[in-house]
Formats: C-alpha cells, sequence, structure tokens
C-alpha cells in the first residue's frame, strides 16, 4: 500500500477537490454488480476489483437470483463463477430446471488518466450452455461526483438490438450441455448499446446507479410471456461496514432487486493483528530483568550490560526445551555438540515453517548457552527431515542490535537439502498421538436444484506416529442436522459412479469415517521423497498406494509419481465395499513462477478408468490464501462426461492465520466445481508430499524470510 | 484491529475448523471470544513496568491489550516512546506523529485561534478555540485542519499501578470539517505541573483511539 500512498500525489485540505468520500468504506472498491462482477446493476463497467480482492455477491430479483464469486487474479483480470435460477425460463420443467452456472472474464484494456477512459472486454458465461453468453466492450470515466460508463454488447448483451453487427455471424446456443468454447463470439445478428452512471450524493457510504441495459430478456418472454426488457434500471448501493455492500434497486420497470456483496483482500497482511509476535532476539550480552521496584518511584536509569551466566548443561536444555514449548514448537531431538546446538522440530502451529524456524531460533538465543555459536535447525514433517537451515548466533544478535538486516543474515545462513535421515535430529523414542474434535460441517454446493445443501455435526480426527515415518491415522464424523435428504437429483452419468452418487454418500453417510488408514512416509535420497499409505483413504475409495516425489533443491520444479489400486466404498461409510474396481495414477510436474503462481500438470489414468491431462494455475497470496482453477481433458467425450462437457473449476484455500490473530496451521479449502460428474476424477489426496515440503521449500524460505526474521 | 468482513469470515471459519485436541487453536480462539465479549483486556501490571529501568508508558490501541512503550528520546518538548516496531512522539501529552501502527499520523501542529503555532503542545487553556493541523501519508492529505474546543470537566483522581494521582480531567471536542470527522481526546493533567499523566487520543480517522498512561515518568 506504501507503494500506492507514493504513487498518490498529495492532496492539501485547502485544496478544492472533494474530499468528504475520503473516509468512506473500501473507496477503492467499485460497486459490484448483479452478475457478480464490478459493474452497476444489471450491465458491466470497465472498473475491475484491486488485485487480490475476492468478492461474493448474491442477488435476488425476478426473473432470476444469482450468486457470483468474483476473483481478482491479476489487476488486469477479473473473474467470476456463478450459479443463476431462472425462473422463467422452462418455468414447466420444475424448480431448477433453468439453473446455470457459468464463467465470465473480464480483461481492463487501459487504466484511467486525465482524458483517457478506462476500457474493458469482457465474456459473459463462456464455457455455459448459452443462456446467459454474451460479450462486451466498455468504457468508463470518472468526473466529479459521476462515474460514467458506456458499452457495446454481443449476444444475450446485444439482444435489444440497437445495432446491427458489423461482424455478423452466427451464434449457436447450446443449451443442455454447454462447457465448451464455442468460438462464435462477437457474433450474431445484433449489437446492442448499453450505458449508464454512479453518482455519489454527499452522503457516506452512499451511491445510485442508473443503467441502460442493452439486455431485453427476450429468451425470458419467449418462455414465459412475461416481459422483463424494459430498459432503464436504477438502483442504490450502501457499505455500512468495511466488505459489506448492500444494494436495493428497481429493474425493468416493475421488479425489486436486493444485492448483498461481501468482499476481501486475500492480500493483506495479517501480522500486525497478530497477538502472538515473534518474541524478540536476546543476545548474551542482555542483562537478566531487574528486581522489582516501585514503578514511579524509580527514576529512569541507564541500562547496565552483563553476561548470562552458563548454567549447567542439563539445566540448560530444559530451559531449552522450554522455551521452544512455550513458543508452540514440537521438539523431536535437542542436542548440543562443542558450539552447535542440534534441533529437530515439528511445526504445527504456524502457517509456515519459516515463522516455526525463526520462532526456534529466537528461543534459543535466549537461552543457549553462551558458548553456543550455531543453530542447526531441521524442520519434520510426517517422520521426514524437509527443512535444514545453520543460523549463526552472532548474525542473529547483530540483527538484534539492528546492525544488520534480514537479508544479512540470510547471507550468513545456510539453507542447505534437508538430511536423508532425521536420527541424528530426532529422540528415538519419540512417539507422538494428536487427537482433535471439530465441528463438522459438509455441503454440497451449485446443485442444479439448491445453490447449498448443507449438514452440521461433529467430526474427530486422530493420527499416531508409531516409528519414525510410520503412522496410523483415522478421521470420523456424525451429522446432527442436515438437508441432504432433500436432494432429488440421481446421477444420470453413463461412465462408472466415480464420484456422481456424492449425493448418496451425503445421505447415506451421517454417521461414518472419511479414513482409517496406515502411512509410512520415507526418504530414498536427498531430493526424493515418498510414502505409501493402505486403508479406507477416503470417503469414496479404500485401497493400497503410494506416491514419489522428485523434489530438487533449489529449483522451482519438481516431478511426481502416484499410483493408487482402490475399490469403492459403501454409501454408508463404513467398513463395506462396494463391487467397482480400478487403478489410477499420475505423473505430475509441478512449477512455481516467479510470479506467485503455482502450476501443476498431471497426466494418466482417472477413477473412471479415462486417459487424460489436469491443468491447475493457483496464486499464492504472501498471506497463504491460495486461489486457483483447473481443467480435465480426458478420453471421455463431452457427450458422454454429460452437462459441462469436462471436469473444471476453482479452489480457494483460506488460512485461518489469515483470518485470525494467532499462529494457526488450520485450513479452509473450498473446491467449487460448475457439476458433479465422473469424467476426470482423482483419488482425493493422491498427491501430498508436494504440499508437505513446500513450506519448507528452499523458494518458500526465501519468500518468507524478511517477515520472520526482523529485530 | 480486525474489522468488518474480514473479522466475521475469521471468525465464521474458525467455528468450522477449529475445536479440541492436541494440536488444535481452540484455547486461544476461546481466548479471543471471551475476551470480545467481556471486554477485558490485559493491562501492563506494576512488576512488568518495574522490571524496565526506563522511562516508560502503557498503550492500548482501542481494546487491545496494553503495551509497554520506552522513553527512547527526549529533545526539548519533544518526545519519542519505542516499542519494538513501533514509535509515537509526544510534545507535552500530545501525539504528534506515530510510526508502526496499522494507520499513522505524520504529524501534528497545535495552532491558535491567530493562526500561529503553538509550540508547548499539550492541551490549550480549556475554552479556547484552536486547530490541530495533520498529516495523513497514507490518505495522502496534508495540512487537515481540525478546529478544536477543549473543555474542563473539573478534578478527577485517576490510579495508575496503584498510586492514585490528582489530576484535572481536559476534554478536547475536534472536527475537520473536510473529510467530516469528528473526535474526541481526553487528558487526564497534572493540575501543578501541567504533566500528562494518562490521555486517549485519535491519531487517524481509521484507527480506534489510543490510550496512554505513564508508568514511569521522564527525570525532568
Amino acid at each position: 500500500m506504501a507503494g500506492i500512498a507514493c504513487a498518490t500525489p498529495l492532496r492539501s485540505a485547502d485544496a478544492a477537490e472533494d474530499l468528504f468520500h475520503l473516509l468512506d468504506n473500501n473507496t477503492n472498491v467499485p460497486t459490484l454488480s448483479q452478475y457478480g462482477g464490478v459493474g452497476l446493476l444489471d450491465t458491466r463497467t470497465a472498473r475491475v476489483l484491486p488485485d487480490g480482492y475476492l468478492a461474493v455477491t448474491g442477488s435476488i430479483k425476478n426473473p432470476d437470483d444469482r450468486i457470483g464469486f468474483t476473483f481478482q487474479p491479476f489487476p488486469w483480470l477479473e473473474t467470476t463463477f456463478r450459479w443463476s435460477n431462472n425462473y422463467a425460463i422452462r418455468p414447466e420443467a420444475g424448480a431448477g430446471q433453468g439453473a446455470d452456472r457459468a464463467f465470465d472474464l473480464k480483461i481492463r484494456l487501459t487504466q484511467e488518466s486525465q482524458y483517457i477512459p478506462e476500457f474493458a472486454i469482457g465474456l459473459q458465461d463462456f464455457l455455459g450452455t448459452g443462456v446467459y453468453s454474451g460479450e462486451y466492450i466498455v468504457g468508463s470515466k470518472r468526473i466529479g461526483r459521476f462515474d460514467f460508463s458506456l458499452g457495446l454488447g454481443w449476444g444475450r448483451l446485444g439482444s435489444r438490438g440497437t445495432l446491427k453487427n458489423p461482424i455478423g455471424g452466427t451464434r449457436e446456443n447450446d443449451v443442455g450441455l454447454g462447457g465448451k468454447f464455442t468460438w462464435d463470439y462477437f457474433q450474431g445478428p445484433d449489437l446492442g448499446v448499453f450505458g449508464g452512471f454512479e453518482y455519489q450524493p454527499r452522503i457516506h457510504n452512499l451511491k445510485i446507479q442508473v443503467e441502460y441495459s442493452s439486455d431485453s430478456y427476450k429468451e425470458e418472454l419467449r418462455a414465459s410471456g412475461k416481459d422483463y426488457g424494459f430498459p432503464l434500471n436504477i438502483g442504490l448501493s450502501y457499505r455500512p461496514w468495511s466488505g459489506v455492500d448492500f444494494g436495493l434497486s428497481l429493474m425493468h420497470g416493475n421488479q425489486i432487486g436486493v444485492r448483498l456483496s461481501l468482499f476481501t483482500d486475500l492480500a493483506a497482511d495479517n501480522t500486525i493483528n497478530r497477538v502472538d509476535p515473534l518474541p524478540p532476539i536476546r543476545t548474551r550480552e542482555e542483562a537478566p530483568a531487574p528486581a522489582a521496584a516501585p514503578a514511579q518511584a524509580a527514576p529512569p536509569a541507564a541500562p547496565v550490560p552483563q553476561a548470562l551466566p552458563a548454567p549447567a548443561p542439563d539445566a540448560s536444555l530444559e530451559l531449552m526445551r522450554q522455551a521452544l514449548a512455550s513458543e508452540r514448537l514440537i521438539v523431536r531431538g535437542l542436542t548440543v555438540g562443542g558450539n552447535r546446538i542440534e534441533l529437530g522440530i515439528v511445526n504445527e502451529a504456524y502457517l509456515r515453517d519459516t515463522e516455526a524456524v525463526s520462532r526456534a531460533a529466537r528461543a534459543l538465543a535466549a537461552t543457549a548457552p553462551p558458548n553456543v555459536e550455531e543453530f542447526h535447525i531441521v524442520t519434520i514433517a510426517n517422520g521426514i527431515a524437509v527443512g535444514d537451515i545453520l543460523i549463526r548466533r552472532n548474525a542473529l544478535e547483530r540483527l538484534a542490535d539492528q546492525q544488520s538486516s534480514p537479508a544479512e543474515l540470510l547471507r550468513s545462513s545456510d539453507i542447505v537439502p534437508p538430511p536423508t535421515s532425521i536420527a541424528q535430529y530426532s529422540d528415538p523414542n519419540y512417539r507422538r498421538f494428536t487427537w482433535n474434535i471439530h465441528p463438522e460441517i459438509r455441503q454440497s454446493v451449485f446443485d442444479p436444484d439448491n445453490p447449498f445443501f448443507v449438514g452440521i455435526g461433529i467430526g474427530a480426527e486422530q493420527s499416531l506416529e508409531i516409528g519414525r515415518g510410520w503412522w496410523l491415522g483415522a478421521s470420523e464424523s456424525i451429522l446432527l442436522y442436515d438437508t441432504f435428504n432433500d436432494i432429488d437429483r440421481e446421477s444420470d452419468s453413463t461412465l462408472p459412479h466415480v464420484r456422481s452418487d456424492i449425493a448418496r454418500y451425503l445421505k447415506d453417510g451421517k454417521y461414518g469415517f472419511d479414513s482409517l488408514r496406515a502411512a509410512y512416509y520415507f526418504k530414498l535420497g536427498r531430493d526424493v521423497y515418498g510414502r505409501a499409505t493402505a486403508g479406507y483413504l477416503e470417503e469414496m475409495y479404500a485401497g493400497v498406494g503410494g506416491e514419489v516425489l522428485y523434489r530438487p533443491f533449489q529449483q522451482r520444479w519438481a516431478l511426481g509419481l502416484n499410483l493408487w489400486g482402490v475399490q469403492q466404498r459403501d454409501y454408508n461409510r463404513l467398513f463395506d465395499l462396494l463391487e467397482y474396481k480400478t487403478i489410477t495414477g499420475h505423473a505430475t510436474f509441478y512449477y512455481e513462477t516467479p510470479w506467485d503462481i503455482s502450476l501443476r500438470f498431471h497426466v494418466g489414468r482417472y477413477l473412471a478408468k479415462d486417459y487424460g491431462y489436469t491443468f491447475e494455475a493457483v496464486r499464492t497470496f504472501r498471506t497463504g490464501v491460495q486461489v486457483g482453477a483447473w481443467f480435465t481433458i480426458t478420453n471421455v467425450s463431452a457427450q458422454q462426461f454429460g452437462e459441462g462437457s469436462f471436469d473444471k473449476g476453482i479452489r480457494i484455500r483460506i488460512p485461518m492465520e489469515w483470518a485470525l490473530p494467532f499462529g494457526s496451521r488450520s485450513v479452509f479449502d473450498l473446491a467449487l466445481r460448475p457439476i458433479q460428474r465422473d469424467g476426470g476424477q482423482m483419488l482425493f489426496g493422491n498427491t501430498q508430499l508436494y504440499d508437505m515440503t513446500q513450506s519448507s521449500s528452499y523458494g518458500e524460505t526465501l519468500r518468507q524470510w524478511d517477515s520472520v526474521f526482523r529485530p | 484491529m480486525m474489522r468488518g468482513f474480514r473479522a466475521t469470515l475469521g471468525v465464521g471459519l474458525a467455528t468450522l475448523v477449529l475445536g479440541c485436541g492436541t494440536n488444535s487453536d481452540q484455547a486461544r480462539y476461546a481466548g479471543l471470544v471471551w475476551r470480545l465479549v467481556s471486554g477485558n483486556r490485559g493491562e501492563v501490571s506494576r512488576d512488568q513496568a518495574a522490571a524496565i529501568p526506563f522511562a516508560s508508558i502503557g498503550v492500548a490501541i482501542g481494546r487491545s491489550d496494553e503495551g509497554l512503550m520506552v522513553l527512547g528520546l527526549s529533545e526539548g518538548e519533544r518526545q519519542e516512546w519505542y516499542a519494538r516496531s513501533q514509535m509515537l512522539a509526544m510534545n507535552n501529552g500530545r501525539i504528534v506523529q506515530s510510526q508502526g501502527f496499522p494507520y499513522n499520523l505524520s504529524r501534528l501542529e497545535v495552532r491558535r485561534a491567530d493562526g500561529s503555532t503553538l509550540t508547548t503542545g499539550g492541551t490549550p487553556p480549556p475554552g479556547t478555540e484552536y486547530s490541530l493541523v495533520m498529516d495523513f501519508q497514507d490518505l495522502s492529505l496534508v495540512g487537515a485542519g481540525a478546529a478544536c474546543r477543549s473543555s474542563d470537566m473539573g478534578q478527577e483522581t485517576i490510579e495508575i499501578l496503584g498510586t492514585a494521582l490528582t489530576t484535572r480531567h481536559v476534554v478536547e471536542d475536534c472536527k475537520i470539517a473536510v473529510i467530516d470527522w469528528s473526535f474526541e481526546n481526553e487528558f487526564w493533567v497534572d493540575p501543578d505541573t501541567g504533566f500528562v499523566w494518562q490521555s486517549s487520543q485519535y491519531v487517524h480517522p481509521k484507527l480506534s483511539r489510543l490510550t496512554f498512561r505513564v508508568l514511569r515518568p521522564p527525570q525532568s
């Protein structure tokens, strides 16, 4: 934000500029349309969200209700995933038959300057069923308290037919299947003109929208006989709190519309809110705390440097263990040899392993005997080493005394490949049993009949490390309340029902276990990680298999292989199995781009015995929040796949540490796909090793270093 | 300091994800919720203050826990108080600059009604009208003038670390018309020396009020 502040010219309060709205909530966030993307009411503007913002918008009005997730992965690209229920189209087919799931894209072409408007081009429902498909080019220009927009629309957005489309051509409305690139964008006989303005009255947090829509709702007229084609819409938007935008509108001449948008900055750092800040780095020269004295009676005095006395070795070890435990670190092994400490830690408390290493170094600096000069800290996950850092105490103390920088500390430290064996860093008798009981939420979202089915109950997890790298684990859940019995849509898939019977698992498996398995984690060499797992692997499959990951140190790429023999579990999520068996596995290429975007390319055999590939792109913010998208193409034809034509979706991963004011490794993970089908489906948890090694990887350590090694 | 949607989302998601167990965040989460509900906040204790051999103040933002800041610089009327990553500059108890807080005051000057700068800081005599001229770098706003009027609320005894202090309670009402921001600062002032023992002041329109109390006064 500092960069923005620097780039913005200073405003003098004496100047004529109107600063009345300076303190309004989220002045940097433009209004969201009823489609979810940035716009006025039913039309779009050229404005986009700030980089890294996520918005959820729900709107209710006739003839359609909409829920949209909008994410700004780049400053110039706006993406929206939307579920709509159109009551006017095919009402005779019953509720849900007008339901539509769609993806939108908007690309900002220019940024507004004194004379040049902001321009954007957009594709609406570009993989959808055609009902909402349309394209537009729009420009926006702010003049005083007004923000004007004017645009041209094609497809649905040109249905008013104001002008003849000079491009011509025809459009295909592939209603019922969808999910394909149709390549008839910007074609069709008609071209629409839309526009409007947003006005800021002298009332805090309030805006007024007026628009002329080029969407004549002619499909709705044809299907229901009701005319929603009145072109003028007016509305209000009000932001009572930061991140909340409430909208009220008069649509189509006679319909009341209500909209609620919630938005947040996924890139906003939460460090300053932490109630467990990094402890200060104590140097060997620091004096111990003096005895208590009456506060106001004592005058200020200069500190007297005094060396810490050297405790006995055993007491010293205990002191260090206590200091590490107070930082919520699990100590697997701690030894002092000569002037070096060898420490093996397990990080169960912080999202970033680098923070755990920093806290360990600070704890050791405060408690280690004065003759210790080096802290060798090995991070261990699932019984194998994933990180290895040597920090020199003098360099750390120079940082504490503000005589050097985090970059200098990094240069003086050794980040090396993690060892193949952890024998030197783990007590031979180390065992650990962990358990957890938590509220359980199970959901089915964007079903064509209902956008949200939910179940609430209690979940539990247990794991026991029975030997170095050997694990037993289980997780169970009981639903106390749910709406899953209302799901009456059954799978019509012609493929084996490898995933599309999810509703049966939700309905019949209200009491059961998600997993019950044994696992062995190991390293085959410096850069080669492996695991083997057997048992009830996930909610729908039991079996045996494993994974190997080659992740060369200091490289941006990695290669993984996984292979699983699985049998489908019974719907009740207990011990019984169904007849369906298969072998599935993939080769995966991982690549970390320099732009905080991770790419994954999987090639292999999927659960329905189909062959193909999956491509994933995920943006990771410094906060740890991840937002990404994937698609899978296999040898299953679009016809055989069914609605949606191929598997695709978006994934949002929100670490608790981003939202809560203390360190945590808990994560909320949500995968949204337009519809759950059977083609291109993988085993859940088939690849774990890359994510397991990511937080301690060389690249991630460098990325986080400055933020955790502050004085 | 967590605001709006983010805080709501945090509480909501935490309810979904957290629980109890060997490695859960339940205790911390429950503690935070309890503090929000009860309004209790942690204060610097007498022992903690006594353990610091420097002049020190206890500072809190809104309802946050109180933290210690120590005197790092005293030059003329200006005193700079430091914590690990925050700084407050004061002029006889008036905060004139801040650094390291979520939102910061870049500069503040107290001006008399005739426009001349009141270099001694602190609170002008009750009943007088004056202005605070403030800069906020993050808002790209300089020279925002707050029209103020202070009122003497009478004698009040406050307690700091168990010591009762007799003070005059001065309340200052201000408004920056250009950005439509009104705020109220409070000072508890030694009636004889004018020393500000305790105060709550707004340093930025988007930040809850900063409250400080002097735990160990600087040597005069």
